[in-house]
């Protein structure tokens, strides 16, 4: 549609356009008044204005606000009753039919919740051809995506009165093509198979892959391609390439590949030679490039240690590092004789830059300052790329912001003239607090727990009124509260508190203290509960604790210094005789009484806290309770680590050991803090008093290291003073959305506990190996489940029977078993 | 939503007025729900208009700015030629003005809300609004200024001195009419003498000279400042120790020991 006016044909181009007063203004095309002074009103255009005609700016702007309102397929402005400098406007217009609905048909139910999604189509609004293609070629790819290659879709329009219609998309998928068959041609040095290994989606149908055809992707196939090259340039093959490929469809509705390459010659490296280059040596780039002169020539090695890759920094790297944000290298090889390459690397180091703003846009909950005090990216600073990626690490690590706000990295925009990178990070806040009210069955009935997890709490907001929403937040502390009970002899009331940078530096200080109270005699670990009169078992616990960050050896180390006291108070009688014996198993009978000391040291370069991919995780920690007066003495020694290993873009593999040690400072024997090795932190809901559970998978709590029989001749575990555990994970980032991350894992652990050092054979393990999935639900908090295998027998405590090799399940809440934590 | 019981109306000037009566009540609910019915009449009528505003203004009063700004954005794009338009597009980017949260936290809304009362400005330079358009303009820059001058506070209180005087500097530069600009310069007198205190000899000299410069920007542009007292004494110690740097870097004399640029 265009701006025709009868009067003249095109535009004149030099002639001064006259200009008319609007008379009146009419519209055809559609029936209602209310649309048609509608479109009026949208014209902008009114009786009395002052127009140019023809094709002046007014007419122009009229038919494009009208074509905004998009319910019309026709716009065009006429002029008629001309007399002096009168006009009157004709506005005609084509109204597109409206839609009513539009329907997906011969689809599955999954699919058409994600294709209406794209669909550009809405009830209610005009249905406009382009829009309608559209929709067909949205439908048309999502299926040749799954490999349903010949997808076809046709539309049936069913057009009722009043300029309505109803669209359905009958989409026939066809069958599904899956690839047969894969050749090469021209191929010596690798044979088919080694060339078929080195695609990666694009794979051969094999009957064994059950779970899967093999589908077809265009996209993929020509990255495809590209691996087969870089295949041979590895290699040396400097010259290799694809001469010829054709796909093609096979008798049976299958596809063939056939791919035609030719090799070349194998290449070796003569010369590498670096110009222009003056912040750096040769040595030192060539050691960064790591081709060696003499070796194969592999060009793949080439662009990834030029620019990059995965954790590699590359040759730009170091340049990046130090300020050279537009520094670049173009290598130029030339084959000089024979089967020989010089390779010339010409450097442009270009200037320095430094990083200007620093800004951060979408919090909408985080304080500016939370933030930006993770930052490493400073103004005035050189301009450093693993400045960038430490922040963002960092960022990360808060847990208050979406991976995908942060994993694109921040905008930089570049001053050419001051030499500045201007850096924004915008980050998409996620509710990292946890509320949660549950119930859970275990050992003691059904215990109910209300418990909040704030971890962006503001305790400098407490008392202003409009911060509640429904808590001060935005301080980056953190703070939880938990009440549990099981409404008649049990209860505990904990808070916790930490301010994790304390005055404005890293050194996160806190506390907590926690009451708990049973009445009753419960299965309390070491002893079982039968026999026992009711009684009263009351503990209190508090501690403080500072850690600080460190900057020597490096920034990620930290020390932590914490001192506890703990109070409790155990009575109970026994049921026969009538002598008092303790209610709570764990814990010897009467008032004990501890204060603690505690240094720890550890350095932690995880990337994310709960799902770690990549990075480790050491802690040293001694801790002394000092024998003054009565109170309980013992010192103990843990060391634990973690670490992991991404592989690929969804997988890591992670290790962790766990060391620990527990003697007596007066020579008396340790009567508390000991360790008991199996179960989950979820057979330890009722508490850990006295003991240190070290969870394993595959055995039942408490069941692995020395243990004894109570004077009832029940079997409970002793606790050793010698602990030692190693866990491994390969985990897959299966899930990965803000309802739901889940990380499938299979693991293979060991671990035991001795009666002491004399007694300490570290050979002598119990293995585990078996499968599992932890979960991270935004309200619950984290799942994991498992079904492991324990290789050794050990003895049941409820039984005293000895149990053998077998698959057991276990399950825990809030709290994961930990690839090395506990 | 109060009830869901059925809404007599005969007609649209029916019920934009009962939608302006509820409104009077406070009840803003209901009152969308009748500035809803006057469309049904069609967008063009003559009540609609008004209905559009009254519904963006009742939106507003649900504390719903974002939903009331789109409802601005409608009524400029549906009625350009309504009396009301300025008014619209005025209450559109106070929408924005009111989501505007502290200083701390996102300011994306503070700018959407000044590049549209700047439009607002510029479209109808002579509308009563203008001046609390203004108003709010520099209320919002003022907040915007807050934000880079904190930036500024936390890079001093770690002791990360050439990230405090760069911070402070461009506080000033880009938001030299708010009320922080004068605080910022004195930040940058501050923040630079430490700077210079714990920089390399050779550059401290050229570091008290920027405390002093920014000194001299201070008492130029804002002469009336509270802050002059402090400014003062931080004057007399740049000065006293430029004097010392000169002083000692001249008995160095030209042997030149420009190995390191960095500091801290």
């Amino acid at each position: 549609a265009q701006t025709t006016s009868p009067a003249s044909g095109s535009g004149s181009a030099a002639a001064p356009r006259p200009t008319f007063v609007v008379e009146d203004i009419q519209v055809r095309g559609v029936e209602d008044a209310q649309t048609r002074q509608f479109v009026i009103q949208s014209s902008g255009l009114a009786a009395g204005q002052e127009v140019t005609l023809p094709s002046g700016q007014a007419i122009s702007q009229a038919i494009r606000a009208i074509y905004d309102l998009r319910t019309f397929s026709d716009v065009s402005i006429h002029r008629t009753d001309q007399s002096g400098g009168n006009v009157t406007l004709v506005i005609d217009v084509t109204p597109e039919p409206t839609l009513t609905a539009y329907k997906l048909q011969g689809i599955d139910d999954g699919d058409r919740e994600d294709l209406k999604k794209q669909i550009p189509l809405l009830k209610g609004s005009p249905a406009r051809p382009s829009d309608v293609e559209r929709a067909k070629q949205i439908i048309k790819n999502f299926y040749k995506d799954e490999g349903y290659l010949r997808t076809d879709v046709s539309v049936q329009r069913t057009s009722t009165q009043d300029n309505r219609v109803r669209l359905v998309f009958n989409v026939d998928r066809k069958e599904e093509i899956e690839v047969e068959r894969i050749r090469f041609l021209g191929n010596e040095r690798f044979d088919d198979g080694d060339l078929r290994g080195a695609m990666e989606e694009t794979r051969e149908n094999r009957w064994w892959r059950i779970w899967k055809g093999e589908q077809f992707k265009r996209d993929a196939y020509e990255d495809d391609l590209d691996l087969v090259i870089d295949l041979y340039r590895e290699h040396g093959y400097y010259d290799a390439q694809i001469v010829r490929d054709s796909v093609y469809y096979m008798g049976d509705g299958g596809l063939g590949i056939d791919v035609k390459v030719r090799e070349g010659d194998q290449y070796y490296v003569r010369e590498v030679d670096w110009k222009g280059n003056s912040v750096y040596p040769d040595r030192v780039l060539s050691e960064q490039l790591g081709l060696t002169e003499g070796e194969v020539y592999n060009g793949k090695a080439l662009d990834e240690n030029l620019y990059g890759s995965g954790r590699q920094s590359g040759v730009l790297g170091l340049y990046m590092d130090r300020g050279y944000m537009r520094a670049d290298v173009q290598p130029t090889v030339r084959v000089a004789e024979g089967d020989s390459l010089d390779i010339t690397m010409d450097v442009r180091e270009g200037e320095i830059y430094n990083f200007g703003d620093v800004n951060i846009t979408g919090n909408t909950k985080t304080k500016d300052y939370v933030i930006r005090r993770e930052l490493y990216t400073v103004p005035g600073d050189r301009f450093s790329r693993s400045a960038i990626q430490e922040s963002i690490r960092r960022l990360n690590q808060l847990d208050y912001f979406s991976q995908e706000s942060l994993s694109g990295g921040p905008d930089i925009s570049v001053d050419q003239e001051e030499k500045e990178a201007d850096v924004s990070y915008s980050v998409e806040e996620v509710g990292s607090d946890q509320l949660q009210l549950s119930g859970t069955f275990g050992q003691f009935g059904l215990v109910l727990q209300l418990g909040f997890q704030f971890n962006n709490f503001s305790a400098q907001n407490l008392f202003e009124g409009d911060a509640w929403r429904p808590l001060p937040s935005g301080d980056g502390q953190k703070l939880s509260v938990n009440v549990r009970t099981n409404g008649t002899y049990y209860q505990n009331y904990s808070l916790s508190f930490t301010e994790p940078w304390f005055g404005g530096s890293p050194t996160p200080v806190g506390g907590s203290v926690s009451y708990s109270k049973y009445t009753r005699s419960v299965f309390g670990g070491r002893s079982a509960s039968r026999g026992i009169r009711d009684g009263r078992f009351q503990n209190i616990s508090a501690n403080l604790f500072v850690r600080q960050r460190l900057n020597w050896p490096d920034d990620k180390f930290m020390v932590g210094s914490r001192v506890g006291f703990q109070l409790y108070d155990n009575r109970g009688r026994d049921a026969s005789t009538g002598n008092r014996r303790p209610l709570f198993g764990s814990v010897p009978y009467g008032t004990n009484q501890s204060i603690t000391f505690r240094q720890s040291l550890s350095r932690n370069s995880v990337d994310n806290p709960t799902f770690p991919r990549t990075g480790s995780k050491v802690s040293l920690s001694v801790e002394v309770a000092p024998p003054i007066g009565d109170l309980v003495q013992y010192h103990k020694w843990r060391l634990n680590s973690s670490w992991n290993v991404p592989i690929g873009e969804n997988f890591s593999f992670g290790v962790g050991t766990n060391f620990g040690y527990i003697g007596s400072i007066t020579g008396d024997p340790v009567r508390f803090e000991t360790f008991e090795v199996g179960g989950t932190p979820f057979d330890y809901q009722g508490g850990t008093f006295g003991t240190d559970p070290v969870f394993m998978r595959g055995y039942p709590r408490g069941v692995i290291g020395p243990l004894n029989r109570t004077r009832g001749g029940n079997l409970q575990p002793q606790g050793g003073q010698v602990m030692n555990k190693y866990t491994s994970e390969f985990r897959w980032k299966a899930v990965e959305s803000q309802q739901l991350q889940a990380r499938p894992y299979v693991f293979l652990d060991a671990a035991n506990a001795w009666n002491s050092l004399n007694a300490y054979t570290p050979n002598d393990l119990y293995r585990s190996a078996g499968v599992g999935v932890k979960l991270f639900l935004p309200i619950v908090g984290m799942i994991e489940f498992n079904y492991g295998y324990n290789f050794e027998s050990y003895r049941s405590l409820e039984t005293s029977n000895i149990e053998s090799p077998g698959w057991s399940f276990q399950f825990s809440l809030g709290q994961g078993f930990g690839g090395g934590g506990r | 939503c109060s009830g869901g019981t059925e809404l007599t109306y005969s007609g649209p000037e029916e019920a934009y007025k009962k939608g302006v009566a509820e409104m009077e009540e406070g009840d803003h609910q209901q009152a969308i729900r009748f500035f809803r019915a006057v469309f049904e009449y069609g967008r063009g009528n003559e009540w609609a208009p008004d209905a559009r505003f009254k519904l963006a203004m009742a939106q507003r009063g649900l504390n719903k700015h974002l939903v009331a700004a789109n409802e601005f954005q409608r009524f400029t794009q549906l009625y350009r030629n309504d009396e009301l338009l300025p008014r619209a597009e005025f209450e559109r980017a106070n929408s924005y003005y009111l989501r505007s949260p502290s200083y701390r936290l996102d300011q994306s809304d503070s700018e959407q809300a000044i590049s549209l009362f700047r439009l607002f400005i510029d479209r109808h330079p002579n509308h009563e609004l203008v001046p609390e358009a203004e108003e709010k303009i520099n209320e919002l820059r003022a907040k915007l200024a807050r934000k880079k001058y904190e930036a500024g506070r936390l890079y001093e209180q770690r002791d990360m001195w050439q990230a405090a005087t760069t911070v402070y500097e461009r506080a000033f530069d880009q938001y030299p009419d708010t009320p922080w600009a004068d605080d910022a310069l004195l930040g940058a007198v501050r923040t630079y003498i430490r700077y210079a205190d714990r920089s390399v000899e050779s550059k401290q000299a050229e570091r008290y000279q920027k405390a002093i410069e920014n000194y001299n920007r201070l008492t130029q542009l804002f002469p009336e400042s509270t802050l002059l007292g402090r400014a003062e004494d931080l004057y007399s110690e740049a000065r006293e120790k430029l004097d010392r740097a000169q002083a000692q870097q001249g008995e160095q004399s030209l042997a030149q020991e420009d190995a390191s640029s960095g500091s801290n």
